[in-house]
């Protein structure tokens, strides 16, 4: 049975335990942690999460992809004569898995993290255990609740160029201009909007969600960065 | 600096839209990444459109023309980035945070007075030279060989200067031209209205 843990892990409390396991695996810097960490991250996914097996795959697979690229990239350039080395010079199997399982380690991290956090909860824990300022928390909320809303423009503007018979070309600059002019007149009308209706983004507030930090938050950052520590001993 | 609520959102959508183009340069960066791979350079898949992702900060700085709008507006971005689906998590924070330091040098080394292409690319290189140090630390760039080391490096400021500098300067310019921008800076003097 799976036991949301790492859903229910206050995102505040886990992005910092991240970023902290991440500055360790670059100091450690050998493949064979890197692989712990990857492994580490798939069993919380499967194990302490409630995120979905087929969401997870579909993220690795580009991943798998361009970690194997490095891999082989660095692999090949270990072969070629010393005529040739002179740009690229990596001469060990070693070096060549250790830079193609370095991009997968910190993105695992990354997808634990995606995969286990709501946006809002994140924004919201942000102002709680970081004091970030409500203006800026709600500006990004704001902002991302304005994503289907510019998705749609984005169609429609795409829509008439094709109606018209206009090429977008393939970087569609056309587009992309028209969306961002009507984004930063959204952008006005919204602030315009919040603030009319007495929102005030520096005075203190009352909250709907609270985030508190719990004993449960405190003993997995701390177990995270025992195994993170572990794995450094072990594998260095 | 005293952050309004409009200059806030404002960032926050073209963040947005970044995010969307963040998103799809992910793959050209792949696809680049495996055109490289057979000549053993796939390293600097990524690095030839790395300006990309510092897009955000110059774009803002150069907009609002406001000290410290550079870092905030590239965090602003990295944390929507990060929230849309970006796949490094919260380590895009840190990156956003020294990204948007890098290209902060380029202003103040001007002391935010000057606003425009030299700066612009002041501000770009010295965004792409900063990210390069941190990312030397984190990605394990020493396991490259020093020439190697030295082509990244020269990719990278190439692709800044292009797409920092000049593209996210030829965006604002054209959006302060059509008339968007007049309660920002740069809307202000294209329109010729005197900011205090």
């Amino acid at each position: 049975m799976r036991r949301p843990l790492y859903d229910n892990f206050n995102p505040a409390v886990k992005a910092v335990t991240i970023i902290i396991c991440c500055i360790m695996m670059a100091i450690g810097g050998t493949w064979q942690i890197n692989c712990a960490v990857i492994v580490s991250c798939l069993l919380c996914l499967t194990l302490l999460s409630r995120c979905s097996i087929k969401v997870m795959i579909g993220l690795y697979m580009p991943l798998l992809f361009l970690g194997g690229l490095i891999f082989i990239s660095n692999l090949a350039s270990a072969d070629l004569d010393a005529a040739s080395k002179t740009a690229y010079e990596i001469a060990s199997f070693d070096t060549a898995l250790l830079l193609g399982t370095r991009i997968l380690s910190y993105a695992s991290m990354g997808i634990l993290f995606g995969l286990t956090t709501k946006n809002k909860i994140f924004v919201m824990s942000t102002m709680h255990q970081f004091h970030l300022k409500p203006k800026f928390a709600y500006g990004i909320l704001a902002a991302l609740h304005l994503v289907p809303t510019l998705s749609r423009e984005w169609d429609e503007v795409n829509l008439a160029y094709a109606v018209r018979g206009k090429r977008t070309g393939v970087i569609p600059f056309g587009p992309l201009f028209n969306t961002l002019v009507n984004g930063i007149r959204w952008s006005e009308n919204v602030a315009m909007a919040m603030e009319s209706k007495g929102f005030d983004g520096d005075g203190p507030r009352t909250y709907s969600i609270e985030t508190p930090v719990r004993t449960s938050d405190i003993v997995l950052a701390v177990a995270s960065l025992v195994l993170m520590t572990a794995f450094i001993i072990i594998f260095k | 600096m005293k952050w309004k609520l409009k200059d806030i959102l404002m960032i926050a959508i073209c963040g947005v839209l970044f995010a969307f183009v963040f998103m799809a340069a992910n793959y050209i960066g792949v696809a680049l990444t495996a055109a490289l791979t057979p000549f053993g350079y796939a390293p600097l898949g990524y690095q030839l459109i790395y300006g990309l992702w510092f897009m955000a900060a110059t774009f803002a700085a150069y907009i609002i023309q406001k000290k410290g709008v550079g870092t905030v507006a590239e965090m602003l971005a990295a944390s929507i980035e990060m929230m849309m689906g970006g796949m490094f998590g919260p380590m895009t924070l840190v990156n956003g945070f020294i990204q948007g330091f890098g290209a902060e040098l380029g202003f103040i080394a001007t002391g935010y007075k000057k606003f425009n292409s030299a700066t612009m690319i002041l501000s770009s290189v010295t965004c792409a030279l900063v990210s390069y140090v941190s990312e030397y630390f984190f990605y394990g760039y020493s396991a490259y060989s020093f020439q190697m080391n030295v082509i990244m490096i020269i990719c990278r400021v190439i692709s800044s200067i292009i797409f920092t500098a000049f593209v996210a300067k030829i965006i604002a310019d054209g959006l302060a031209k059509a008339g968007v921008l007049r309660g920002y800076a740069l809307g202000m003097k294209a329109a010729g209205i005197d900011e205090e």
